[in-house]
């Protein structure tokens, strides 16, 4: 583990879906630095807005002949939002000889290697990176595990085959990918094994009764979602470890955590509305995509934040979100600082929980 | 002698928007490197203000109180004494925290969930006055549909009574008269206070308080659910609003309710007129109405401009405001910067609603209050035009209002087609 910056320079760079790529990172002198599975690499990165350099954490997500690699997902724009900033100088910028300065191993989460309990790693999306590292390491020890995995669809499903053909080599490998909308082209058994989302049932299926180690990343209402299934399955806390990609929020057990709503009774599956949350008022509602956003929300519940511009160029409506994510409907001047939203722009991601 | 840039046009003279806005003078302004220095001969060899023509310049200006003062001067571009100021100040001379502490008093009033109960007044108004100048066979757009309607929501919300809204629409024309060189009687409605000291230099500034002060005892003794009464017994930290505080409320926003959204429905015709196909396509496609709205408040932009004073040294787009310097944001110019909007020149009922336009201001705490009410009232009347398969045509070039503030139309004779 390294606190200086290094310079690497890009020796591959592998397309693995539409939107995720990989790179092979080899330092320019030296060898590899030594990772545990789970961990990142800092990049600092020259391509921030105002030519200032930005910094950047990506997981790695194996050791390729001597090199780290990173699997990047391009966050893409959305209506008046830029794309990421990393993730598009990664894609668009860098090539195979390019050079980059990155910093570590880093990071809490990480494979337990001294652990006898078979091990569950549970991805969403990109949350895969770190996962993948971790089943390379578990496949190259022969330990048990089962790799599950959930994402939209086969576009975009990154090192699927990378999976499958360690599975055929490893017979303590059970792996199970959940598509939530698969395409035309995707066929079960060969691509993907359940659809829609991950459910307790689908859980208890794949693992019979067993004391596990259970890791999981990925977006904040995948997280969400998995830690209320594995509570409620009676599963321990500290079996779960967990690594959010995006604003990260503790995971905490609905039922016993004094601060945070009862839960309330809902339609599972795709089409169910988020749940909004207001803490201080005391008012759980179903949101209601016919309404233009968060703050006009609020404002049908009989609430009354404060607002001026209702168009994300002053702060008056910032808003603490205490659970969940939000997500805005175009890029704001300055999105705040202290990780409050801006409520006159910004829509729910999930269930969310708002300090109004 | 300092090197400031000029702009052939002068800025400051109302003679220079007799046509509407001045398109190649902004034109001019937003290429200019820098900020542009406008003399002001009448103050000094060395009075003056700075134009600010590029829409992204104007956003720094209009989100940065602290440096873009709306409180040291006054928002517009003459400078005033201080205790003129003071005697006419409402949130749109204060910065934070005083504005948001008034501000906050009427943001509930403002709200969609409340405003969206006018539409149907809006829409019974339109019809009403449409109908009548459809059996005239037409006449004046301005005097029969365009200053009535607004007027009437913006006195129900205040709760003016419906026999005053003449009154109150001849008191506002007097206020906006008064952002004009001509000259007015200084006695007009029974004033004695000297003018310097009264808001838009205008006589008519202290009708409306005298009015404002009878109706606000009148709701005091008997209150009603409207803005008047609220704002008279409302507490704001334990006191009520000052005699003072709560006239200045009522003129802003009898004037900024009246005058702007007016202006708006004047030049609405006006473009149905110029540009009958872009309105055929809305007829068509009322999935159109809002972007509709949003472009005719860009190309009109009401509000030509609001001023800010340089609370510090400093530097704006290359150039080195000084502290105390006057800072002028032309919404008008913004509204046509090409490197915002693509065709910027052209009106387009299609346009995206973003990028947002500056006709509600650049952004910032002081964005217009009633942008919400503005946009539902030219919406619902835009709606009964189409809805009644009415086309207009204007019988004479428009006579624009006297002044550099707002962009006015005095009077806008038109038949209807069908």
């Amino acid at each position: 583990m390294s606190e200086k910056f290094m310079t690497y320079r890009i020796t591959a760079k592998t397309v693995e879906s539409s939107m995720i790529t990989s790179f092979l990172l080899t330092p320019k002198t030296g060898p590899a630095p030594d990772f545990h599975p789970g961990e990142y690499l800092i990049f600092e990165l020259p391509c921030g807005l105002d030519g200032t350099p930005i910094r950047r954490e990506y997981s790695i997500s194996g050791l390729v002949d001597g090199a780290l690699r990173v699997t990047i997902k391009r966050e893409p724009a959305a209506a008046g939002h830029a794309p990421g900033l990393g993730s598009a100088y990664f894609h668009d910028d860098l090539g195979v000889g390019a050079t980059l300065r990155a910093a570590g191993p880093f990071g809490q989460f990480q494979l337990d290697r001294a652990s006898p309990r078979h091990v569950v790693l549970l991805s969403g999306g990109v949350g895969l990176t770190p996962m993948v590292a971790m089943a390379h390491d578990l496949a190259a020890k022969g330990k048990p595990f089962t790799f599950i995995h959930a994402c939209e669809d086969g576009a975009v499903h990154a090192m699927g085959d990378e999976m499958r053909a360690l599975v055929k080599t490893h017979k303590a490998m059970t792996t199970h990918f959940c598509y939530r909308l698969p395409r035309h082209e995707d066929k079960p058994g060969r691509d993907y094994d359940s659809t829609g989302f991950l459910t307790a049932g689908t859980l208890q299926n794949l693992l019979p009764l067993a004391d596990y180690d259970f890791y999981l990343c990925g977006p904040g209402p995948f997280m969400q979602a998995l830690y209320d299934i594995l509570q409620g399955l009676g599963v321990r806390d500290d079996r779960i470890r967990y690594e959010f990609f995006g604003p990260a929020t503790l995971l905490r057990p609905r039922t016993t955590a004094p601060n945070l709503p009862p839960p309330t009774l809902r339609a599972e599956g795709e089409n169910a509305a988020p749940m909004v949350h207001f803490t201080k008022s005391g008012l759980s509602v179903e949101w209601d995509p016919a309404v233009a956003n968060l703050l006009e929300f609020a404002e049908e519940q009989g609430l009354m934040p404060d607002y001026s511009c209702r168009a994300g160029t002053c702060e008056s409506c910032k808003t603490r979100v205490t659970a969940g994510e939000t997500e805005y409907l175009f890029q704001p001047f300055e999105i705040p600082s202290d990780g409050s939203v801006l409520i006159c722009c910004s829509v729910p991601k999930g269930d969310v929980t708002l300090d109004l | 002698m300092l090197d400031k840039p000029q702009i052939d046009a002068d800025l400051s003279d109302p003679g220079t928007f007799d046509h509407g806005i001045p398109q190649a003078a902004f034109a001019q302004l937003r290429a200019t490197k820098g900020l542009a220095w406008n003399p002001l001969k009448d103050e000094g060899p060395e009075a003056g203000f700075w134009s600010v023509g590029r829409f992204d310049d104007i956003v720094k200006v209009s989100r940065d109180t602290e440096t873009f003062s709306s409180a040291v001067g006054h928002i517009q571009i003459y400078n005033i004494d201080d205790d003129a100021l003071s005697a006419r100040a409402s949130m749109i001379d204060m910065d934070p925290p005083e504005h948001t502490r008034l501000r906050r008093l009427v943001n509930p009033g403002f709200i969609p969930k409340n405003i969206r109960d006018y539409a149907p007044v809006v829409k019974a108004r339109a019809g009403a006055l449409l109908g009548k100048m459809q059996a005239e066979g037409g006449g004046d757009w301005v005097a029969g549909v365009a200053k009535p309607i607004p007027i009437g929501i913006i006195c129900d919300m205040l709760g003016v009574p419906t026999e005053d809204h003449n009154l109150m629409i001849e008191m506002t024309d007097y206020l906006v008269a008064g952002t004009s060189a001509a000259p007015l009687d200084p006695t007009a409605y029974g004033n004695t206070t000297p003018l310097r000291l009264l808001p838009f230099n205008s006589p008519a500034a202290h009708g409306l308080r005298e009015y404002a002060r009878r109706l606000g005892a009148i709701r005091r003794a008997d209150p009603r659910d409207d803005l008047v009464s609220k704002l008279v017994t409302l507490e704001v930290d334990g006191e009520r609003l000052t005699d003072e505080e709560y006239t200045n409320f009522f003129r802003l926003l009898i004037f900024a309710g009246n005058e702007t959204t007016r202006t708006a429905m004047s030049h609405l015709a006006l473009l149905m007129a110029q540009h009958p196909d872009q309105f055929e396509r809305v007829r068509k496609d009322r999935s159109l109405l809002t972007t509709a709205v949003e472009e005719i408040v860009r190309y009109s932009t009401p509000i030509l401009y609001f001023r800010r004073t340089a609370t510090r040294d400093v530097d704006l787009s290359g150039t080195m405001v000084r502290r105390g310097d006057r800072v002028v944001m032309w919404y008008a110019s913004g509204n046509f910067d090409e490197t915002r909007f693509d065709n910027a020149q052209s009106f387009d009922v299609a346009r995206p609603a973003l990028p947002f336009h500056a006709g509600f201001g650049g952004g910032g705490v002081h964005t217009c209050l009633g942008a919400g009410l503005a946009r539902l009232e030219l919406a619902v009347l835009l709606e009964e035009i189409l809805d009644r398969g009415l086309t207009i045509k204007i019988l004479d070039k428009p006579e624009f209002v006297n002044t550099n503030f707002v962009n006015g139309i005095e009077k806008l004779d038109i038949t209807f087609g069908q």
